[in-house]
């Protein structure tokens, strides 16, 4: 043992390596960890897809491997259901420094394809009318996937939520006014950089 | 029935609704009721077209920044807190977690909130993120006596399942008006005050299987969490499955035909907690978007004793 790591001396590995400087990451704990599992015994998406792990995304933040991190599949399999955040012994997150690193990844042009694609969708449902999510967007995945029933239900909706007073392609009642979006549209433009 | 903490923080009246972009598109009857209900028991509030998306969806698939999140969030609460109505009330879950993480950032991160109040600034709103914020279910909790006296029908003999958003019990979890995280009681309460019989599954606190856009992109994880999720609820034999997100209800309503070739049939109704209590207070279904559920709601409205939506 180096004198330097006697007793009592705590060890960061943060201090070593830089991170984005992202309040994200910072607040997810990382270097509080201690790799008791309880976020991946708790994880869906560990469930899910067997070769991923909320436990070794918070080792690897500790260890800097943010670039590694950003450009790897991982950060995509989590499906934010912050099971891991509640459950933490130590208060920690690994969700939540995943949507930073997602951000990081979507900013450097190295997030996977459909993952772009549904960034600019999203991007231009927001631009055009004020919401992400429109009754269009629920056809991304393929509606038809889901099974003869369900699909022919969800196209007769359309009709039925006109009769509900409701717009047809927009998420709203009433849409958003003209005025307000100008204000959105500013927003946008001051604070999405990238595409 | 709110927990300790709760009591005196629910807002007891003066409403800011705030709207889903789930609910919108695709069950727009979610906000019909909650207003069919706030009406009947006679609370202002307001339904302001000019606030925006609260982007959540967005931000946690991880292709909204954060400083467009903060900047579009710091101008609804601004809208909000120039209202007479000031108490947020969201429908979805996500918009209650990403508005309240909102406002937790900008009051501990100095830096990101004098950048979002200098957006603001720019496009000449006032920078103003007091207006607390609630989810609908809590605020029927704390309601729940002026509610039940206008009830017209009633839930006994029906047996339902309960399950509370993700994005409500497990992000600020102590903050859980009712139960605890583990075991929310939000959803429970309501409906046990109209006679429903509330049954336990083991699998309650699983996540729906949204994911954000796994639903929109893939269906293996929504599928795998599904086979789990809805195995343990068909084991408890609900009439219905009662929720408190509009994104919830969408995976648990749309996945049900496509996950039978690998657990067996399931045809269980999946209901909004509002549309549950607006039925309770004589709203009828088609005034209300219940033919606009796949999964249809007519077994479960005979039960009740209310004529089906077919015509
Ligand atoms: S539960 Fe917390 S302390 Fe345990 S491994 Fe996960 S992040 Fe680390
Ligand atoms: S938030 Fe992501 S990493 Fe955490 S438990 Fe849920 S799916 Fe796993």
């Amino acid at each position: 043992m180096t004198p330097e790591v006697g007793r009592g001396t705590r060890i960061s590995l943060a201090k070593k390596y830089a991170s984005p400087d992202d309040v994200r990451i910072r607040s997810s704990g990382y270097e509080k960890c201690l790799q008791c599992g309880r976020c991946t015994a708790s994880c869906p998406a560990a469930y899910a897809f067997g070769d991923y792990a909320p436990r070794d995304i918070m080792r690897r933040l500790s260890l800097g491997e943010i670039g590694e991190l950003a450009r790897s599949e991982d950060i995509w399999k989590c499906g934010q259901c912050y099971s891991c955040h509640a459950r933490c012994p130590r208060n920690n997150s690994a969700g939540l420094a995943i949507l930073a690193l997602r951000e990081y990844a979507l900013k450097h042009g190295i997030a996977p394809e459909s993952i772009k694609r549904l960034a600019s969708l999203i991007k231009n449902n927001l631009y055009d009318k004020g919401e992400i999510l429109l009754p269009s967007t629920f056809a991304q995945n393929g509606r038809d996937k889901v099974g003869p029933r369900t699909y022919a239900r969800y196209l007769e909706n359309l009709d039925k939520r006109v009769k509900l007073g409701y717009c047809r392609d927009d998420a709203r009642k009433v849409p958003i006014p003209e005025e307000s979006m100008a204000e959105i549209r500013a927003i946008i433009d001051l604070t999405y950089a990238g595409e | 029935m709110l927990n300790n903490t709760a009591m005196g923080k629910v807002p007891d009246n003066n409403y800011y609704l705030f709207k889903s972009c789930v609910a919108g598109s695709m069950y727009p009857g979610i906000e019909i009721a909650i207003r069919f209900v706030l009406d009947r028991i006679g609370v202002d509030y307001s339904d302001d077209p000019r606030h925006s998306s609260c982007t959540g969806f967005a931000y946690h698939t991880g292709v909204m920044p954060l400083s467009t999140n903060l900047a579009l969030n710091a101008r609804n609460f601004s809208l909000a807190a120039g209202d007479t109505n000031k108490n947020i009330v969201c429908s979805c879950p996500t918009s209650y977690g990403n508005l309240k993480e909102c406002k937790d950032i900008l009051s501990k991160d100095a830096d990101l909130r004098d950048r979002t109040a200098g957006v603001l600034y720019k496009i000449g709103k006032d920078y103003d993120i007091s207006p607390s914020v609630n989810h609908i279910s809590e605020i029927f909790l704390a309601r729940l006596d002026d509610i039940t006296a206008k009830s017209v029908r009633s839930l006994s003999g029906i047996k339902a399942v309960t399950h509370h958003g993700c994005h409500y019990t497990k992000i600020f979890y102590r903050d859980v008006a009712s139960g605890n995280f583990e075991r929310p009681m939000v959803l429970d309460n309501i409906a046990k005050a109209f006679g429903c019989d509330i049954v336990e599954y083991g699998e309650r606190s699983l996540c729906c299987g949204m994911g954000f856009h796994h639903t929109l992109t893939e269906s293996e994880y929504p599928e795998e969490v599904l086979k789990r999720k809805f195995s343990s609820i068909r084991d408890a034999g609900p009439d219905v499955i009662i929720t408190q997100c509009p994104g919830c209800i969408f995976n648990l309503d749309h996945y049900q035909e496509s996950l039978a070739g690998s657990i067996g049939d399931i045809d269980i109704p999946v209901l909004y907690i509002s549309e549950l209590v607006a039925l309770m207070l004589g709203a009828g279904p088609e005034e209300i978007g219940l033919d606009m559920h796949i999964v249809p709601v007519d077994g479960l409205l005979e039960k009740i004793g209310i004529k089906g939506t077919k015509k």
